[in-house]
């Protein structure tokens, strides 16, 4: 029972040592933190620009793929993309990837996709772990137009979510301390016409 | 009658006539003391005409060197010749001269500057950063993403390697550098590709032996 006792005494000093050194903790310096915010919101712009590439009916299919692949690397693991309709109010959620492809594949002759108001609607918070946490919306205009000439739009309100953790890495024998920026879910918030 | 007799009464019968003649004879006697002597100019004369000339001539030459005219003009001056106007010419001559000296100082200092400019050009194209540069740019810019792999294709020789690494600062503050996640080179140049985007600036270039880049990197704070 005393063993016990003692075990969880040393777990209790452990989380209360390891609370006090992150209450300890310097905060960023304000120009790091603004590179941080620049960094993550250059991320999402980027992603932007791919998604464009990879709806745009032009991209020859390899160059998709191979963009599929670079967009890819922006996503946190499991993150998923809502996708919404103008003919159903139900939201649907798919994995990065099969957005991608189903992005790639819809039945459009010409598809244009732009994003515009990118902008920070929870700014980066760190959190406990030491990570950077925040949540960017940007506003998607989609225009697809098929080849009887139908033409659907619409503009869908969508929030991302941001995580940012500084890493380090070896490179030609020196220590480099990158910050590391991953998107996670991209949650549909409304869709108007 | 005595022959002095005689001479008076003859003075006092024509002295209006021999007033005549004395002053006939003196107006004579005047004028040919005043006729100048039949010869020509004096030898110092005739230098100091020449100096003259020769001197107005240096004045007038602009086609002549330098060197020619410093080495006339000391000619001239060697002479010694007190002569206000020589003077006066000298003077003009030597200022003359002072004028086209500084004036080709001017020049070849001009050249040599331009010619720095031109070495500074010339190794400054040569440079793998410069060449590098170029390729970014016509990446970015490029018209179709056959135009851009083709300058991919290119800017990938300039590296030991298209996995060679790519580093970007993203923040320097308080001696700590951060930078954005590492990349490659190969997926560097399709991002621009992608992008379209002016690439970030280079700040450093590793070099292996065989003098290809086998690290880059690259800040966003300029």
């Amino acid at each position: 029972m005393n063993k016990i006792k003692q075990y969880f005494a040393v777990v209790t000093l452990l989380l209360l040592i390891q609370q006090v050194a992150f209450a300890q903790e310097p905060e960023l310096a304000p120009d790091r933190k603004a590179a941080i915010d620049s960094l993550a919101l250059e991320k999402v712009r980027d992603l932007s620009k791919y998604i464009s590439i990879i709806g745009d009916k032009e991209t020859p299919f390899s160059e998709a793929n191979r963009v599929i692949e670079r967009a890819m690397e922006l996503f946190a693991d499991g993150a998923q993309m809502g996708v919404s309709s103008l003919n159903s109010s139900e939201v649907k959620y798919y994995g990065i990837r099969t957005y991608f492809r189903r992005l790639m594949a819809l039945n459009y002759d010409k598809v244009k996709i732009s994003w515009f108001n990118i902008q920070y609607i929870s700014d980066l918070e760190r959190q406990p772990d030491g990570r950077y946490v925040g949540v960017i919306t940007i506003y998607q205009r989609f225009e697809g137009i098929s080849e009887d000439g139908m033409k659907y739009q619409d503009t869908t309100k969508k929030d991302i979510t941001v995580f940012v953790e500084r890493k380090q890495t070896q490179i030609g024998g020196r220590l480099i301390g990158f910050w590391d920026v991953l998107l996670g879910d991209i949650r549909v918030s409304e869709t108007t016409q | 009658m005595t022959s002095n007799n005689l001479f008076r009464k003859f003075l006092l019968k024509n002295h209006s006539l021999l007033l005549v003649a004395i002053f006939m004879g003196s107006l004579a006697f005047t004028s040919c003391k005043k006729q100048p002597v039949a010869t020509g100019p004096t030898a110092e004369e005739q230098m100091i005409a020449q100096a003259k000339s020769e001197l107005q001539a240096l004045l007038n030459n602009e086609s002549m060197s330098i060197e020619e005219k410093e080495r006339r003009l000391q000619a001239i001056k060697d002479k010694n010749i007190q002569d206000a106007e020589v003077q006066s010419l000298i003077a003009q001559v030597e200022a003359q001269i002072a004028k086209a000296k500084a004036e080709q100082l001017r020049m070849e200092e001009e050249e040599k500057r331009r010619q720095a400019e031109l070495e500074r050009q010339r190794k400054l194209e040569s440079s793998p950063a410069y060449k590098l540069n170029n390729f970014f740019n016509s990446i970015g810019s490029a018209s179709s993403a056959d135009a851009a792999n083709a300058q991919i294709s290119q800017a990938l020789g300039l590296f030991s390697s298209p996995s060679a690494p790519v580093l970007i600062i993203i923040a320097q503050s308080g001696g700590i550098t951060d930078y954005d996640e590492p990349t490659t080179i190969q997926k560097y140049l399709n991002y621009l590709k992608d992008q379209k985007k002016k690439a970030d600036t280079i700040e450093n270039i590793v070099f292996d032996d065989a003098g290809k880049i086998k690290e880059l990197e690259l800040t966003k704070l300029r």
